[in-house]
């Protein structure tokens, strides 16, 4: 086992607690998690489970109520361009153009002196992103999928060593979701990025994880770390029905169908109650 | 041209009901016609006097107005920002609000006295809330993982504050300063009741004592004018600089 590689970012025992109008919720229990170098790990998980907390938790925008988040075994203590994030609902800033956006990291006072060559930097993102002509349009004159390549873009600008990804897909429709599957696989090869990516889409998770974390439902505990053992770029694996593929599907449907089958039963017998 | 007609036609009309009743009352102490007026705002374009006053009633209004923004922006930001800021200020501001702040006069006068500055601060008691109240809510409503992309992306708490908060709050902030503007006319009248030796609420009031009602109705339409034109220089500003929010989406 010495050639086991050592992990990016590292969860230690995680527990999330909220106070809902006096109340403790419970959003995450004990999540012991590692993600390795140049890995794309999925978090999937019923809704509610707390895969997005668990995600920034991770970015440094939560901290947690018990255990450790560590990057390069450093504890995390808040937000940091070596952690790109990106959000279902796009976040980006309406009154910048798309170049100002996907510049925006690099015009902050810690970029200012630190990275030469802003501009081609930022020509060559727009270039991956397939955003070339729409340098000067802003956010509300682009479609879904565009706006999301801009919020690609703008987390990879700082050169971050792992991209959090919130169901960045969530919000556009079945045909943009599956091209934009297609180009986030591409952008993840040519750059070699760590990726750490919440969906609850099983399909989605089969396609583009190397590792899925199965999340149990709230409070999230992890349920299984399933390897995805294909190659990447499963798209035509998936055209031909490869057998391992459905196996894939299948073994995830079947780990998180109990999940939602669990949380219903809860909810039913809450409510009787 | 047309498009002006369109944006404008109901003042032409206004003007046109004016004259017509006007000539029906035929007195011109109970209410002079238009051209009875613009007669007079003639004469007193003429004879100077009608700058003088505009003069020192706009830099009353406009400092009034801009001691309001000065104070009532960074104020709106901090409230809206630091939780303790907002429980220290919130309930004062609530509570001071609904104070008539006309009903100060006697107190600016004791404090402040009798000169320029009672009557900027006067308006500017009044100006201030809309301002404070419409940045602190623009605050407020910046989404919160617009505030977590930019610290993701590195932005410091500062660069926060500049960057994102300060023009996702802009529209709503103009929108203040929209109000305060007018607010600042209206109150300007109020001010100008302190001891005053110039001023178009001044002017009114000599010309009232007078009967002298085409000279109150110039003062009046002078007013008007000037609270227009600098409300539509705020809403031009607003236009241009809040494209993206203005414009809606297809």
């Amino acid at each position: 086992m010495s050639a086991e590689p050592t992990p990016i970012l590292t969860c230690h025992g995680i527990s999330k607690e909220f106070q809902d109008g006096g109340r403790t919720v419970l959003a995450l229990h004990d999540i012991h998690m590692q993600v390795l170098p140049g890995e794309f790990v999925v978090l999937l998980g019923p809704s509610g489970c707390g895969k997005s907390t668990l995600l920034y938790l991770m970015g440094g925008h939560l901290t947690p109520s018990a255990g450790e988040m560590r990057m390069h075994g450093e504890p995390i203590v808040g937000p940091s361009p070596k952690r790109g994030m990106v959000f279902q609902d796009f976040a980006l800033f309406p009154w910048l153009t798309v170049r100002e956006n996907v510049g925006f990291g690099l015009s902050l006072r810690w970029a200012r002196h630190r990275i030469e060559s802003r501009d081609a930097q930022i020509d060559r993102l727009i270039g991956m992103v397939n955003l070339r002509g729409f340098e000067n349009a802003k956010p509300r004159h682009l479609s879904g999928g565009m706006r999301q390549r801009v919020a690609i873009a703008r987390a990879l600008a700082t050169d971050p060593e792992i991209v959090l990804m919130d169901e960045p897909f969530g919000a556009l429709d079945a045909q943009t979701r599956d091209g934009m599957q297609r180009e986030l696989m591409r952008i993840a090869l040519e750059t070699n990025k760590t990726i750490v990516f919440v969906t609850h889409s099983i399909t989605e998770a089969v396609l583009l994880a190397d590792r899925v974390v199965v999340l149990t439902a709230r409070p999230g505990r992890i349920k299984k770390i399933v390897p995805m053992d294909l190659p990447r770029l499963r798209w035509n694996w998936r055209n031909d029905f490869s057998q391992r593929f459905l196996e894939l599907i299948g073994l995830l449907e079947e780990l998180l169908s109990s999940e939602i089958h669990d949380s219903v039963e809860e909810g039913m017998s809450g409510k009787t109650r | 041209m047309r498009n002006a007609f369109t944006r404008y036609y109901s003042v032409i009309l206004a003007l046109i009901a004016w004259e017509a009743a006007a000539r029906l009352v035929d007195n011109k102490v109970f209410l002079p016609t238009l051209t009875a007026v613009a007669a007079t705002l003639g004469q007193l374009v003429l004879s100077g006097e009608l700058m003088t006053h505009t003069a020192a009633s706009t830099f009353r209004a406009v400092s009034g107005f801009a001691a309001a923004a000065a104070i009532g922006i960074p104020l709106g930001i901090a409230m809206g920002w630091y939780r303790s800021c907002e429980n220290f200020f919130s309930p004062l501001v609530s509570l001071s609000y609904p104070v008539p702040k006309i009903g100060l006069i006697p107190l600016f006068i004791l404090w402040l006295g009798i000169g320029n500055i009672s009557k900027i601060a006067m308006i500017l008691a009044a100006a201030i809330y809309p301002v404070v109240l419409s940045t602190y809510t623009g605050v407020k409503g910046t989404p919160l993982y617009v505030v977590w992309s930019a610290r993701s992306l590195g932005a410091s708490e500062g660069e926060v504050l500049r960057k994102i908060i300060f023009p996702y709050a802009l529209p709503h902030i103009l929108t203040g300063l929209r109000l305060a503007m007018g607010i600042s006319w209206i109150l300007l009248f109020a001010a100008e009741m302190i001891a005053a030796q110039s001023g178009l609420g001044w002017l009114i009031l000599y010309a009232e004592r007078m009967l002298d009602t085409p000279t109150v109705f110039a003062a009046l339409v002078t007013i008007a004018v000037l609270g227009f034109l600098f409300d539509r220089l705020i809403l031009g500003i607003s236009e241009r600089l809040c494209d993206w929010y203005t414009e809606r989406t297809a």
